[in-house]
Formats: structure tokens, sequence, C-alpha cells
């Protein structure tokens, strides 16, 4: 098959080592005779290399099955036949195809037995496969040089090759985040042994160090985050789930009404890994209310989206607010913050409920706006 | 006359909401009916009978300096109009800027002079403006001191109703009660 022979300009690669050299020997495309005769074959690690005054030729150790030696007769010398597998991609070559799948060198000088012996060794060994040889930078000027004089491909072969180095450069800056998430993955493991240990009570931790541990584990472990691959398309109907067991009790803290924002950061920094985008609890929240968990998403009247308890009761926390405004005759927004510790938005957002409900009556002035009870 | 504070008049005075515009309608209601009420019992005190919109920041209802509020343009219309609406004022001009401001309706107003009249026994007889108006035999009436355009609007009236008839005389006006 002499069409895997390639052009070559006979340097030696690096990390390729010269085994043997014969002159006289004559490529046959299988038994035919070819127009390169009386050449001298150098043996590589890599490669077989054949030259004459006019070609320098090459084949890849890689492509040859098996070798034979036949030995010399009456109408031929001595002869290595090698078989050569198919080819992926041709390389330019003296030959564009064959028909036959062997190589024929005809060594006219001698040599064959030696050159046979050294073949198979080289075969055995496999020295191009532990380590490929790499183009000297000599021959890789060479090579540059000649693409570049090719004009557009040259250019579209630098472009090419600019790409490759940003993508792994890329790849290689992502390697990092890879082992960050890992590390971060370890992290949870190990608080959630930590808590099982102190569920069994094994640790010899104080009983309010352990309560402290314990609340703090208990804003940092999730069991299972849901991620897109476990869940697939029910990931948000999941995500609701999870997110709803999360914000039950936080709730309780805030005064049963939290803001989006205020529950995407919490719950991020309870999951550690594997984030969710605020685009994910938007469409995990709608779908709360169908699934009657304990939590669900609701529009305040500004249009701010924020998280409240199912089993809150508007009324009765309009009234709350309408009482504690009744005792300090008169609040404006942030003093209801700062007083019930919700946002102040939220807070806003109450006081205006109250006052569409005719709980509270508003006082616009240059002092700011303020509530009072309902006296009209 | 004490001086009567205005909180006296109405309690919402001091109640610094009273100056905002409610948002809920319920609430709005309310407060327009007081601020209604406050205002024509002030007309009627202080017989107030016109208004100028260009000396509405003066005009004491309009702000209390105690809590430190007032009421917007804005709300100074809506309040004229709600009063107008109820037949409490009438625009002398197109543009709005001054009005009569009735604390009795014209009916109640008729009635009211005729009764007094009727009451002195003063039927059938000829007064001038002026002594109706100013003189000391109506100090204790409705109708003393009020402004000589709504008077004679009321006498108007009671001339429709054929119970009185206004003429001039020498520069002076005059009617007789019938």
């Amino acid at each position: 098959m002499a069409d895997r022979l390639a052009w070559t300009d006979g340097q030696l690669h690096v990390g390729e080592a010269l085994v043997t050299t014969q002159n006289g020997v004559s490529i046959n495309d299988g038994p035919e005779k070819t127009d390169y005769q009386k050449g001298s074959i150098e043996l590589t690690s890599h490669r077989i290399l054949w030259k004459d005054k006019s070609a320098q030729v090459e084949l890849a150790l890689s492509s040859v099955i098996c070798c034979e030696k036949k030995d010399a007769s009456i109408i031929s010398k001595a002869r290595l036949i090698c078989t050569l597998s198919k080819s992926q991609t041709k390389r330019p070559g003296p030959f564009a195809s064959s028909t036959h799948d062997e190589i024929q060198f005809e060594f006219r000088d001698g040599g064959c037995n030696e050159f046979f012996r050294l073949i198979q060794e080289e075969l055995a060994k496999k020295r191009w496969s532990v380590q490929p040889a790499k183009p000297t930078t000599t021959m890789n000027a060479a090579m540059s040089d000649r693409s570049h004089r090719t004009g557009i491909s040259g250019i579209e072969n630098h472009l090419q090759h600019q790409l490759n180095v940003q993508h792994q450069s890329i790849s290689g800056a992502f390697q990092d985040l890879n082992n960050l998430m890992q590390q971060a993955k370890d992290m949870v493991n190990i608080s959630k042994t930590i808590a099982n240990k102190i569920q069994e009570q094994r640790s010899d931790l104080t009983s309010d160090e352990t309560i402290r541990f314990r609340s703090y584990l208990l804003s940092l472990g999730i069991d299972n985050p849901v991620t897109k691959e476990s869940a697939g398309s029910q990931y948000h109907v999941s995500l609701a789930r999870e997110v709803a067991s999360l914000l039950e009790k936080s709730l309780k803290d805030t005064n049963g009404i939290m803001t989006l924002s205020d529950a995407f950061c919490r719950i991020n920094r309870a999951r550690g890994y594997e984030l969710i985008s605020p685009e994910d609890l938007l469409n995990a929240a709608v779908h709360m209310e169908q699934l009657n968990l304990p939590v669900r998403l609701r529009v305040l009247s500004s249009g701010i989206k924020s998280f409240e308890l199912t089993n809150h009761n508007e009324e009765k926390d309009l009234k709350e607010i309408t009482n504690q405004v009744e005792s300090a005759k008169s609040m404006s927004a942030d003093q209801l913050a700062n007083l019930i510790g919700i946002p102040v938005i939220v807070a806003r957002e109450r006081l205006i409920a109250a006052e569409t409900n005719g709980l509270l009556c508003r006082d616009d002035s240059i002092e700011g706006l303020r509530f009072y009870p309902n006296l009209f | 006359m004490a001086a009567t504070k205005i909180a006296d008049i109405s309690w919402f005075h001091d109640f610094p909401p009273f100056f905002t515009l409610q948002p809920n309608l319920d609430t709005r209601r309310k407060q327009l009916d007081a601020w209604c009420s406050l205002l024509l019992d002030y007309c009627r005190l202080k017989k107030v009978c016109t208004f100028d919109v260009n000396d509405a920041s003066k005009f004491p209802p309009f702000f209390n300096a105690k809590i430190n509020r007032q009421l917007d343009n804005h709300f100074i219309q809506i309040l004229l109009e709600e009063l107008r609406s109820r037949g409490n004022i009438e625009w002398e001009d197109k543009n709005k800027r001054r009005c009569l401001i009735f604390w009795n309706s014209l009916e109640e107003w008729a009635k009211n002079v005729y009764q007094w009249i009727t009451s002195r026994g003063m039927n059938r007889t000829v007064c001038t403006f002026y002594e109706l108006l100013h003189g000391d035999d109506t100090r204790s009436a409705d109708f003393h001191n009020i402004d000589p355009k709504l008077f004679r609007r009321i006498l108007h009236e009671l001339e429709k109703r054929g119970q009185a008839t206004v003429f001039s005389e020498n520069g002076a006006d005059g009617v007789k009660f019938l």
C-alpha cells in the first residue's frame, strides 16, 4: 500500500532515535516496481525513512501491521514485505492510491536480515506509541513558513491555532474551579459526618456548643441538593420542595415574610455548591402553591415578590401592625422595619396594605410619609 | 364672640393625616365630609361669604401651624369642587378665582330672612339694604353683616317667590317685604 508513503524532509523528530541505515534499497508497491529505486533506507524508533537524490519519503511504523522477510531468489534480491493498515488521514505522498495492502523493500546491496531483525524489535517496542515524536523546531519553522506562504489558508491555520490555545487556557482555568467544587463537596460531607456524630451524641462537646453547632449546620447542610441532572424535567418541582423546607424555618425568624432576594442569598449559602440561579428560584417558587407546600410565593402590591408561610393570616398580621402603630401614635416605614425586624420595603408594603384595608391612614408631608390609626 | 380655635370646630384639624389626601377611597370620603363640615362651620361662624383662590394660603382652616401642616393646591381644588357639587359654592367667574359661599342653601336663606322679617312684624315695610345688613336692629340675625352680593341673591330668591320686591332709589337699594 504505497499510498501510505508520505513526503518528508528527512529530519529526525524530537524523541525519535535512529536505529540503522542501509543503502541500495528500492521501494515496490506490492510486488510491482516503482520509480523509487536504489535509495537509502533508515529505520528509526518511529518511522522508516527512504531517500534518494530526488525524493525523500517516510512511512510511519504505526501503520505497519507486520513484516516478513523474503529471501533472495533467482529473480530478485532479498525483500522485506511490510503489511500496512488502512490509513484514515492521507498525507501528501508520491502515490495517491494503491491496490495492494503491502509494501516491499528490495535490498539490492544486502542488509535485509539485519534490517528485518531490527524492524521486528522496533515493532515490538512500539516506541512511537509511548512517546509520540514531535517535529523539531526547524521543521516547525519550515512548516509554518510553508503554511504562511500559502496565504489565506495560512491565516486560517493561524487563527485556528489561536483558538485552540485559548480553548486550552480556558479549560485549564476552569480546572481550578472544578477542584474548588470538589473540595466544597468534601466540606459538606465532613459537616454531614459531624452532624451524624452529634446526633449519636458520641462527641464530647458541651450541650450549648452542640446546640450552636447544630444551628450552624441547620443553615449549612442540605442532604441531597437537587440538581438539574438528578431531577431533569421535575427540577423545579423538586427544587420547590427543597426551598420550602429550608425557608419554613427561616421564615419564623423574619416575621413570616421574606423577599425573594433574601431567600436567594440564604438558599445558596445553605447549598454551598450546585448553586441555583435567580431564575431557577423564581420558577420553583411559582410551583409552590400548587404543591401545597408550607411556603408560597406572594406578590406584594408594590410588585415585589416575596415568600410567606401558607398559614400566614393576612388579617391578623395587619391588625398586629395597626396595634403597633396605635401604641406608637404614628409610625413611618423604617420605624416599623426596625421594630419588627423586616426589610423596609416589606414594612412599607405592610403599612400600605393596612391603609388599603382602612385600618390606617397616611400623613404625607415634607417630614416624610407616616401612618396613623384610621380615625376618620 | 370669644376667639374660637379651629380645632374646637373640628378636632380633625389637629390630626396630621387630615391634610393629606387619602388614597383609600372610603377614608377619603369621610375625610372630605369632615373638611366640608369644617369649612362651612367656619364660614358660618366668621361670616365668610366670599373666597378668593389667591388668598387660599392665608385662609386659616387650610393650614395648621401647630402641627406644621397645610393643604396643597391640589387638595384645595378638590375641596372647592366638592363644595361646589354640594351646592355650597358658586363660582363668580369662569376662571374659578372667586366664589360665593353658601353655608346655608339659597332656599334656607330665603326662609331664614323671611321668617326673621315676619317675626319682627316688618312685612309691608320698606327697608334699605344697609339697615338690614348693618343696622343695630338686625344684630341677632344670621344675615347680619353678610356680603351684599349674597344678600342680593337672597332677596332675588324672595322676589321669585313673591315674598319681596327689590328696587333702587337714589342709588340706594331697598326692599319691600310682602
